[in-house]
């Protein structure tokens, strides 16, 4: 029903009945008689639902009843036709609820009633769950990637490769609502790794080379649980600075990677309340290398 | 080459098991639920069979007539409703694309029948507490076998046992069957069974006690090797898992397993977690060592690993998952290893699963950088 979103709605409309549409002058009147054509009846309602004094069915005419149960089909009904939480929706709400407490005291129409607030508790969960939220967050994650280099010589170049792990802490937000998120992060990376020689006759090795640099990510996702459980796609911009030694044999010389690549990679992240667990793993663009990360971080 | 294919295609094979432990997402946190066996893996009940049709398996595919006690009837055998209580048969076929060593010039694709089985279940007394399970299947030959023309047999049985109830909390189980320990998940690869010797082939004759109370599950599994082994390699022991249920379907688990044979000694010991995180999202996670001593050799080491699994559900019938290992298989060495696989798995119907996996495998050495190693993996999983 959630994820079907507008179809399913309008069929279960028509199947169930749709609140009858009622104009504004038509409204205008109703709640002008509700305040001023039964001022006594009027005053025992609000006591008896703001108060929670006692009601008698028999103290209420009918066509007050009738009156009532008009306006609450007619706040229903701007409320349905609503396809956002907006300002006419906040307003028409605690109306609705007034008058569905006054109907529920008075005993009148229960079926019609309930039926009419199970739609309309349906509408507002789904209008609540199509609203989009600015979340903000902040994370750590455990990160891998590899980077390439080559050693030239005078009669060879041999391939170097980096096998790094770092950590990136970072912030980012987001934009989500119960089934979609954008988000944008931007995290600092600071890590090390061993170097040596894949191809080639020359021997080369390091280890802990120092490395320091950041990512900004940019993905979109699915909400797949009640949870908060995401899967989704991520493009980045990663900046890394790691100066390979360059070899004492002034014929030889170390030509690095640029400093930035670009990734796309496939994310999820699993939610505990306010902390989450994520994982990332992606391939970078236009060259043979594969990025990983594993990370927590925390919603504020 | 083609040794080493099929060598790492067995290691891949799954047990019979088309109920996983990740359905702990879906409310299910005990094996017990789908499986004859209370520890998982092996035939599934009938009420795990109805699960898999209606819970697991998309419906998209179906008639939109059919409702779901329809389509929960056609979960038995044959697509049949079992019109006796005693007796059940039920066969599986799983069968893999192996595309190994990808993107270099010795990449490979070969397709390995994994397992072809038949299962014959017999069941007795209210609530089914007496039941006699049993397994046989295609065996392919393994590397070295082939290699010296010793190991003959086609057919091999992972299971077959007699179980009792003796009341709904405690059970006997007694014959061949997979040793209590860790997360039984369904990747023979994976370094949490690696390591601790938990792999397709590695079930054993021994007695286990399990019992599922108000928050708690465990077995005790006491055991003398495969029967069928010869004498010398039997591996003699016995291993206990328990888990706590925590909040409402979460687990929290812990297991031991002590062994021998003329040749060696190990000592396993794990943490585990299983997280539903609702709607088919889950979270198993588990970290163990294993002390390997071998006897009147050198050769004693220590080696310790991690899994991550994470699943998530898009839409039903459809799951996105992460495979996520660590392994340093003798801690008195520099390298470490990492496996990371994203994969696919989905059930368009029921009695059907097609699955989808890449691993990358990472190689953490300080004195050497070595290139990643990639596989991937088409499997189909068929059980009648």
């Amino acid at each position: 029903m959630k994820k079907r979103g507008g179809w399913v709605w309008v069929i279960t409309l028509f199947l169930c009945g749709v609140p009858e549409s009622f104009g504004a002058d038509q409204m205008n009147d109703w709640i002008k008689a509700f305040n001023k054509n039964h001022p006594v009846e009027t005053a025992k309602m609000r006591n008896g639902v703001n108060r929670g004094e006692e009601i008698k069915g028999s103290d209420f005419s009918q066509e007050y009843k009738e009156l009532l149960y008009n306006l609450y089909q007619g706040y229903a009904s701007r409320i349905i036709e609503s396809k956002s939480l907006d300002p006419g929706v906040t307003k028409s709400t605690p109306q609705f609820e007034f008058f569905k407490k006054a109907l529920g005291k008075l005993e009148y129409r229960e079926d019609e009633v309930d039926s009419t607030s199970d739609r309309i508790r349906s509408h507002l969960t789904q209008l609540e769950e199509k609203k989009y939220r600015l979340r903000w967050r902040a994370f750590l994650h455990y990160m891998s990637w590899q980077s390439q280099a080559a050693l030239v010589g005078p009669f060879e170049t041999t391939s170097l490769l980096t096998t790094n792990l770092g950590f990136c802490p970072g912030v980012g937000a987001s934009l989500e609502n119960r089934f979609w998120a954008l988000s944008l992060d931007l995290s600092g990376l600071y890590g090390s790794g061993g170097v040596s020689a894949v191809q080639g006759l020359v021997e080369y090795q390091q280890s802990q080379v120092p490395a320091l640099g950041g990512r900004i990510a940019i993905g979109g996702g699915r909400i797949v649980s009640s949870s908060g459980s995401e899967v989704g796609l991520r493009g980045s911009l990663l900046f890394v600075r790691q100066n390979l030694t360059k070899p004492s044999d002034s014929q030889y010389s170390v030509t690095q990677d640029k400093m930035i690549s670009y990734t796309v990679s496939l994310f999820s992240r699993w939610r505990f309340n306010r902390f989450y667990l994520e994982t990332d793993f992606g391939r970078t663009v236009a060259r043979p290398s594969t990025l990983w990360s594993i990370g927590l971080g925390s919603v504020f | 080459m083609m040794r080493a294919v099929l060598a790492i295609a067995m290691l891949m094979a799954p047990g019979l098991a088309s109920a996983y432990p990740q359905f702990i997402g879906h409310g299910y946190p005990s094996c017990m639920n789908c499986h004859y066996n209370p520890m998982g893996n092996g035939p599934l009940t009938d009420y795990g069979r109805a699960v898999g049709a209606d819970g697991i398996a998309s419906g998209a595919l179906y008639p939109k007539s059919w409702s779901e006690e329809k389509v929960a009837d056609l979960s038995g055998f044959l697509f049949r409703t079992p019109v006796q209580k005693h007796f059940r048969v039920q066969a599986n076929y799983r069968g893999m694309e192996m595309v190994s060593s990808v993107g270099t010039p010795s990449e490979r694709w070969s397709w390995i029948h994994m397992q072809a089985g038949g299962q014959l279940i017999l069941k007795f007394l209210e609530n089914d507490r007496l039941t006699f399970v049993g397994e046989v299947g295609y065996n392919p030959s393994s590397n070295s076998a082939k290699a010296t023309g010793q190991d003959k047999r086609k057919l091999r049985t992972r299971e077959h046992y007699v179980g009792f109830r003796i009341t709904p909390e405690v059970g006997v189980y007694a014959g061949l069957m997979d040793k209590a320990y860790g997360i039984r998940v369904a990747e023979h690869i994976a370094f949490s069974r690696i390591l601790p010797e938990m792999t397709q082939n590695d079930q054993t004759h021994g007695v286990m006690i399990h019992g599922l109370f108000e928050g708690w599950e465990g077995a005790l599994h006491g055991f003398v090797g495969n029967l069928l082994q010869a004498k010398d390699l039997r591996q003699v022991g016995a291993s206990a898992q328990i888990e706590r249920q925590l909040f409402t379907d979460h687990r929290l688990g812990m297991s031991l397993l002590s062994s021998k044979n003329d040749y060696v000694k190990m000592l396993s010991y794990s943490l585990h977690t299983r997280l539903s995180l609702s709607e088919g999202s889950a979270l198993l996670l588990e970290a163990g060592q294993t002390e390997r001593i071998s006897l009147g050799s050198r050769g004693d080491r220590i080696g310790r690993y991690a899994l991550l699994q994470t699943y998530t559900r898009p839409v039903r019938g459809l799951y996105c998952l992460t495979n996520i290992e660590y392994m340093k298989s003798d801690l008195s060495s520099a390298a470490t290893t990492v496996r990371w696989g994203p994969g696919i798995q989905y059930f368009p119907v029921q009695k059907l699963e097609l699955r989808t996996d890449l691993y990358q495998t990472r190689t953490f050495n300080p004195n050497a950088s070595t290139q990643d190693g990639w596989t991937i993996l088409f499997q189909t999983n068929v059980w009648l």
